[in-house]
C-alpha cells in the first residue's frame, strides 16, 4: 500500500516537476546579432519612447529593457517575469497591464518568452483588462 | 446555538481557505484550496461547503481585484464542482486514491472553466491560450492530486475527531 502511494506520488511530482520546467525553461535568448525597434506607448496612444536597440547573441528582451530605458520594473510570478513598469508608465497586472506586440501582433509571450529577432518591432502598450 | 457554532465552524474553515490561498500566490496553481473543499465536502457535509465556497469566491476576487462578471461566477463553478460531485454521485468515495483522482481531474475542469473569461482578459487567440494553459493546468491538477493523497486521511480524522469533540 505505501509503495503504491510512493508510485503515484513520484509520477505527480514528475508531472509537476515537467511542467514547472516547461515554465521556467523557455529559451528566450537571441540566436544572433541584430537590431529591434521598441516603442512604449501610454494609454492615451501617446508615444512615450521610441528608441532602436542593437542586441547581441544571447541577449533577452529584458535586458535590453534594463538597458536601455528608464523605470523598468518586473516581477517575478512564479515561474517568469512579467513587465509592471516602464518609462513613465506604471500597471498593477490586475486592473492594468502592458500589452506587448511584436511585429504588429499580439504577442502569446511575455517579456521573458519572447526571442529577439532582427528588424523585429516592439510595441510596449499601456492597456486595461479588457472586460 | 447550533447556528452560531456551525457559522463558526464555517467562519474558521473559510479563514483556513483563503489565507494558505493568499500565502501560495506567489507560485500560481500551487495551492491546497481543492484539497481544503474536498476535504470540507467530506467532512462538513454541502450545505456548510456551498457556503464556504461561494464566501472564498467572493473574497478571493474581491482582493485581487477580479470582482468581474466574467470571473467570478466561472471560479464559483470550478470551486463548486467539488462539493457538487462528492456530496451526491461520490458520496460513498472515502478511498484516498480514487479522491486524488477526483482532484486531478478538477484542476482541469477548474482551468477550461476559467478559459472564457481568460480569452476575454487577454483577446488572446483561443488555441495559443489553450496551448499555454496546458502546463498551469498539469500544476493545479497534481498539486490537487498529492495534497489529497498525502494529507486526506490525516486531516480528515483530525477534523471529524474535533467536531464529534466539541459536537458539531
Amino acid at each position: 500500500m505505501k509503495i503504491k502511494k510512493i508510485v503515484v506520488s513520484l509520477f505527480l511530482v514528475l508531472c509537476l516537476g515537467g511542467a514547472i520546467f516547461l515554465l521556467r525553461n523557455v529559451n528566450n535568448k537571441a540566436e544572433g546579432n541584430g537590431n529591434v525597434s521598441i516603442n512604449v506607448i501610454d494609454i492615451n496612444q501617446n508615444l512615450i519612447k521610441s528608441q532602436s536597440v542593437d542586441f547581441s547573441e544571447g541577449d533577452t528582451l529584458r535586458e535590453i529593457l534594463s538597458a536601455h530605458f528608464e523605470n523598468v520594473k518586473t516581477e517575478f510570478n512564479g515561474f517568469s517575469y512579467i513587465l509592471l513598469e516602464i518609462e513613465t508608465i506604471k500597471t498593477n497586472f490586475t486592473s492594468s497591464y502592458i500589452k506587448i506586440m511584436v511585429d504588429d501582433v499580439y504577442s502569446s509571450k511575455g517579456i521573458d518568452g519572447i526571442v529577439l529577432k532582427d528588424q523585429m518591432k516592439i510595441d510596449l502598450i499601456e492597456d486595461r483588462v479588457n472586460l | 446555538m447550533k447556528k452560531v457554532s456551525d457559522l463558526t465552524l464555517c467562519s474558521i474553515l473559510l479563514c483556513i481557505l483563503f489565507v494558505q490561498e493568499q500565502l501560495l500566490t506567489w507560485i500560481p496553481n500551487v495551492q491546497f484550496t481543492g484539497f481544503l473543499i474536498v476535504l470540507y465536502s467530506k467532512v462538513i457535509g454541502f450545505k456548510k461547503t456551498f457556503l464556504i465556497v461561494l464566501c472564498h469566491t467572493l473574497l478571493d476576487n474581491l482582493i485581487m481585484g477580479t470582482f468581474l462578471p466574467t470571473v467570478v461566477p466561472f471560479m464559483f463553478l470550478g470551486w463548486f464542482f467539488i462539493p457538487l460531485c462528492l456530496c451526491s454521485f461520490l458520496k460513498r468515495v472515502e478511498d484516498p486514491y480514487k479522491l486524488a483522482f477526483f482532484s486531478f481531474i478538477q484542476g482541469f475542469v477548474y482551468s477550461w472553466l476559467l478559459i472564457p473569461s481568460g480569452l476575454l482578459m487577454t483577446s488572446l487567440d483561443f488555441k495559443a491560450y489553450l496551448i499555454q494553459d496546458i502546463p498551469f493546468e498539469i500544476i493545479l491538477a497534481t498539486s490537487n492530486a498529492l495534497a489529497v493523497l498525502w494529507l486526506y486521511k490525516p486531516l480528515s480524522k483530525v477534523l471529524r475527531e474535533n467536531l464529534k469533540k466539541h459536537e458539531l
